[in-house]
C-alpha cells in the first residue's frame, strides 16, 4: 500500500539545517495496523504527513498503492490523497462554526457527492460512532472524546483505504481513548489500513506491527501480531 | 485504566529501575526494565547523529529477545543519556 525507500526529509531556515527523517525504508501492507513510535521530535509526524501527501521529502522515493508521488506538487498532492486518505489528529480539528453533521459531509462535498447520498452516508457513519442523537450540535457541544468520534467519522466518511492518526487518544481520558482505540481497531477490522503515531504503549499494543523511530531512523520493527486473513 | 504512572525519587541518569506489576485477578506478574543509555563521549562527534542512531540500533539487536522494547525516551534536551522501557515477554 505504502513504499519508502532512502526516504530523507530535511527542513532549512537561514543557517540551520535539520534532519527529520533520514534514509527510512518502510513498507506498509494493505489492511495493515501499524504504530509509529518514539521520542518527542524523532520524526514520526513527519512521516506521517509524507504518508498522507501533506508534505513530501528531500529525497528518496515515496510509493502510494504502487504509484510514485515523490515529485507530485501541491495541487497533485491533493487531488490524489482526495478520498483516498483520512486523517485523525490529536487536537480534533473540528471547524467550530459547522455542526457535527456539517463537519462530517465536508470531505463528500469536495468529492461532488449528491446531497441525497451524502445526508445518507453521514447518517450512516454518525450511527456507527453513536452520535446520531448529537447530529446538530456543534463541536463545543461535545466532549473530547465524542469530539474525536466525530473527527473519525469524518476520516472515513469517503471510505478511504488508509487512515493516519496522529495521537488520536492524546487529548483523552483512558474510558475515552479505549473506545478510540476499539473504533480503529473495528475500522481496521473492516479492511482499512492504519497508520498510528502514539507515545501510547498500550495503544500501539493494538497494532500488528510496531515501528520505532529514533532520530529520524527507523531503529527497530516488532511484529505484534499477525493479519486477519483475507 | 491502561496505564500506570509511578514517580520515582531518586533514580540518577545512568540507573537501571526493574519494577515487577502483579495483576491480582488472574496472578499474572509483568516485569518491566527501565534501561538508561549513555551517549555522553558522543557529545561534540562531527557525526553524533548517525553514532547516537548506530549505539541505539547495537544495544537494542543485543539486548536479551526474551524482553520487547515498549519504547525509547529522551530523558530532557542535550541530556547524556536516553532511556529504554523493556517488558519481559511472557
Amino acid at each position: 500500500m505504502l513504499r519508502t525507500e532512502e526516504l530523507t526529509k530535511i527542513f532549512r531556515s537561514d543557517e540551520i539545517e535539520t534532519i527529520a527523517l533520514s534514509r527510512v525504508n518502510l513498507a506498509v501492507d494493505r489492511g495493515e495496523f501499524v504504530a509509529i513510535m518514539g521520542p518527542s521530535g524523532c520524526g514520526k509526524t513527519t512521516l506521517l504527513n509524507i504518508f498522507g501527501l501533506l508534505d513530501r521529502p528531500s529525497s528518496g522515493k515515496y510509493w502510494f498503492q504502487d504509484n510514485d508521488v515523490t515529485n507530485l506538487n501541491e495541487l497533485q498532492r491533493t487531488k490524489f490523497r482526495r478520498g483516498k486518505v483520512g486523517f485523525v489528529f490529536q487536537s480534533f480539528n473540528l471547524i467550530e462554526e459547522l455542526s457535527v453533521f456539517h463537519n462530517v459531509e465536508l470531505p463528500l462535498l469536495y468529492l461532488g457527492i449528491s446531497s441525497g447520498e451524502r445526508k445518507r452516508r453521514v447518517t450512516e457513519i454518525l450511527e456507527k460512532v453513536r452520535l446520531a442523537h448529537r447530529r446538530k450540535n456543534f463541536p463545543r457541544q461535545l466532549s473530547g472524546g465524542q469530539q474525536q468520534r466525530v473527527a473519525i467519522a469524518r476520516a472515513v466518511i469517503s471510505n478511504p483505504q488508509l487512515i493516519l492518526a496522529d495521537e488520536p487518544t492524546g487529548n483523552l481520558d483512558s474510558v475515552n481513548g479505549e473506545e478510540i482505540m476499539n473504533l480503529l481497531a473495528q475500522l481496521n477490522n473492516d479492511g482499512t489500513t492504519i497508520v498510528m503515531v502514539t507515545h501510547s504503549p498500550a495503544d500501539a499494543d493494538k497494532a500488528h506491527r510496531i515501528i520505532q523511530l529514533f532520530d529520524g531512523h527507523v531503529v527497530t520493527e516488532n511484529i505484534k501480531k499477525a493479519m486477519k486473513a483475507g | 485504566m491502561k496505564e500506570i504512572c509511578i514517580p520515582i525519587n531518586k533514580l540518577n541518569e545512568a540507573e537501571r529501575a526493574e519494577l515487577e506489576v502483579r495483576l491480582s485477578d488472574n496472578d499474572q506478574i509483568q516485569r518491566y526494565r527501565l534501561e538508561s543509555l549513555n551517549m555522553t563521549e558522543l557529545k561534540g562527534s562531527e557525526t553524533i547523529s548517525t553514532m547516537r542512531v548506530e549505539r541505539v540500533q547495537q544495544y537494542i539487536s543485543s539486548y536479551s529477545t526474551e524482553w520487547e522494547l515498549i519504547q525509547i525516551m529522551n530523558s530532557s534536551e542535550g541530556a547524556s543519556y536516553i532511556h529504554l522501557l523493556y517488558r519481559k515477554r511472557t
